[in-house]
């Protein structure tokens, strides 16, 4: 079943589209909200307010892509959540690491209560994405979306940990500079 | 914007690059044993197939190295003078100050890389603004008692010294009146890197500062270098991969060192004094040599010997600093036993008559604070015809710097030249006056209509169409 007849249930309030989401997607939710929380019973309990969280909200969104819907659903539940149980202390795994990673490019540029224009950072992130090469954005977007180990992206990309960590450095960088010079942040 | 906001903005990313990136990580990876096979047998190419070679300079005791002469049936191994070559491609049109990949050291790595074709490119090598300027500008004038500016362009080369290598940048600052008191002026910089082989990664063991000179390489602190083809190959071999995913990406960058030499495996080789190369590892099953054409800068392609000219003919491409195509043509003897290559535009199918608004107007130069600027280098012949009577230009001189001329090209009708010429005749202006270019076998390149020359005393012609 495609995406376009998955969000066709969610349309006819036919749960079934719950079961086709987690049978087409629940993995890759999963494995989302696993690195993030690294607990296997709160990843499952994130996918399944992930799934809810998807059935009150389509209709009327109607995303282009379930994937991306889902995945971003699923990143910020699990992101909520960690938050909530590491509120006070440093978490475990791989978010800290690569919050770190990030605030050492990013905490300079502005502070949190700054209002962007989300539509247009998020059109010139994309914009960014599409100047780089295949690797590096393969690279970024494993380290600071899926929240891959260094060693894990490594390793599948065949390069060192070295190497993950320059082109993330870099790229971060570049980001940060390219956001700068649209006047995004 | 700090990294929960960074983290939450990257649920905008376009779909097909989570995709691809989910896909990255959990497709599995390519077979291990492949990749070692797949080196072996390139390096074995490359060391088969591929003459070393270097710009030659003026003398004419340059040894020679054996190469294989693939026109021959049987291969051919005869000796010629080496001669580098390099060709970095772009495929979109950058802005003015930018400048093509190239494969340099990675202080973090260790390693040779290729870096992005992206100027501002942020990494160890070439993040130098903002607070990695002052840094860097405030060692300068600690070491030299230099200036403190911002970097408005800049250039990294590596040069090989056996194991170890130089990195040299050179940089065009805009100096701070704050701190500098001398005012808004530009001056250029260099600073040089020595690493070193450390357990098979370089690391830097050296550095100079050298304010405010203009020729890259100082007496100080390079003298003649050399490097193994060992490091040679490993080099290539690594610019070579690279460019699967950067078609920038381009070997080494050697800045012009006037009566330097390099040595390669122990031959030694006289540098010519237009040396700004950038060797192009494309080596797919046999090698191509692929010329950087900088106009901003000044490069002669010159080879030692006609046998480079047959084996590489029907493989050379030349690309300007914009990246666009021009297809080797042919080679011709120059005067003290140079050859120099024409070229042609594939664009253009007859190319004896192109517009020279057209050929210029798509030929935007790098290191140009304007676009349409345009520099010759001098292996191209000039030739102006005045009221029918051709002229031959040998020499030019613009802003008393000779041996280039200098084209201020207008998409518009606005153009001008200098020309020096040596006939010494009074002084007067034409009417009808077009300007050839051909080479030495008398192949018209390009013409162009020009209207108003005026010869001024000296033999120094000055035109400038309306």
């Amino acid at each position: 079943m495609n995406d376009q007849d998955i969000i066709a249930l969610f349309e006819a309030r036919d749960e079934q589209a719950i079961k086709e989401c987690q049978t087409v997607y629940g993995n890759y939710c999963h494995s989302i909200a696993l690195r993030i929380l690294q607990n296997q019973e709160d990843a499952e309990e994130c996918v399944a307010d992930s799934l809810l969280r998807a059935w009150n909200t389509i209709p009327p969104e109607k995303p282009r892509s379930l994937a991306s819907y889902l995945g971003a659903i699923t990143r910020n539940i699990a992101y909520d959540c960690y938050r909530k149980r590491y509120r006070q202390k440093r978490g475990k795994g791989e978010i800290p690491l690569a919050f770190e990673e990030i605030e050492n490019v990013f905490a300079a540029s502005g502070s949190p209560d700054e209002d962007f224009d989300r539509m247009a950072l998020a059109q010139t992130l994309n914009r960014f994405l599409a100047t780089l090469s295949e690797r590096d954005r393969n690279i970024l977007l494993a380290r600071y979306y899926f929240v891959y180990s260094v060693k894990e992206i490594a390793k599948k990309h065949g390069k060192s940990e070295k190497y993950v960590r320059v082109v993330l450095d870099r790229t971060l960088k570049k980001l940060k500079k390219y956001l700068e010079k649209e006047n995004s942040i | 914007m700090n990294s929960s906001q960074f983290f939450d903005l990257l649920n905008e990313t376009d779909s097909n690059y989570l995709a691809a990136a989910h896909k990255s990580m959990t497709e599995k990876p390519a077979r291990a044993w492949f990749r070692p096979a797949l080196i072996a047998a390139c390096l074995t190419l490359v060391l088969l197939a591929i003459p070393v070679g270097i710009m030659i300079g003026k003398s004419n005791n340059t040894p020679q190295v054996p190469v294989i002469d693939p026109s021959t049936s049987d291969h051919t191994v005869t000796t010629v003078a080496p001669h580098t070559t390099e060709a970095p491609k772009t495929t979109a049109r950058p802005s003015i100050l930018d400048i093509p990949g190239a494969t340099v050291f990675d202080e973090n790595d260790g390693r040779f890389e290729t870096i992005n074709r992206d100027p501002y490119y942020s990494g160890p090598i070439y993040d130098l603004t903002g607070a990695q300027t002052i840094a860097w500008a405030k060692r300068i004038k600690k070491e030299n008692d230099a200036v403190l500016g911002v970097v408005k362009d800049y250039t990294s080369v590596i040069v090989p010294d056996g194991k170890a290598f130089y990195r040299i940048t050179t940089m065009e600052i805009t100096v701070l009146e704050d701190y500098s008191g001398i005012g808004s002026e530009t001056i250029k910089a260099v600073y040089t890197n020595r690493y070193e082989l450390d357990s098979n990664v370089y690391r830097p063991v050296s550095q100079y500062f050298i304010g405010d000179v203009i020729e890259p390489l100082s007496e100080t602190t390079i003298k003649d270098f050399s490097i193994s083809n060992d490091m040679f190959q490993e080099a290539l071999e690594c610019t070579r991969k690279s460019k699967e995913t950067n078609p920038c990406a381009s070997l080494l960058l050697l800045k012009k060192s006037e009566g330097k030499t390099l040595t390669i495996d122990e031959k030694i080789y006289n540098l010519s004094d237009y040396a700004n190369y950038v060797l192009d590892a494309s080596f797919e099953y046999e090698p191509q040599f692929d010329f950087f054409f900088d106009p901003s800068q000044r490069i002669a392609f010159i080879f030692r010997s006609s046998l480079i000219r047959e084996v590489f003919m029907n493989r050379l491409a030349i690309h300007d600093s914009m990246g666009y195509l021009f297809k080797f043509e042919e080679s011709y003897n120059l005067f003290d036993n140079r050859i120099a290559l024409s070229f042609s535009i594939p664009k253009f199918t007859d190319h004896k008559n192109y517009e020279v608004d057209s050929i210029f107007s798509e030929m935007l130069f790098m290191g140009s604070e304007n676009p349409t600027k345009l520099t010759i280098n001098p292996a191209y012949q000039w030739a102006v015809t005045i009221e029918g009577v051709k002229y031959d230009i040998a020499r030019f001189n613009v802003d008393n710097r000779e041996a280039y001329i200098k084209i201020y090209l207008d998409l518009g009708p606005d153009f001008s030249f200098n020309l020096f010429d040596y006939n010494e005749n009074n002084q007067y202006t034409y009417e009808n006056v077009r300007l050839d270019i051909y080479d030495r076998e008398g192949n018209l390149f390009c013409y162009s209509p020009l209207t108003n020359i005026q010869r001024i005393p000296g033999g120094y012609t000055h035109t400038k169409l309306n």
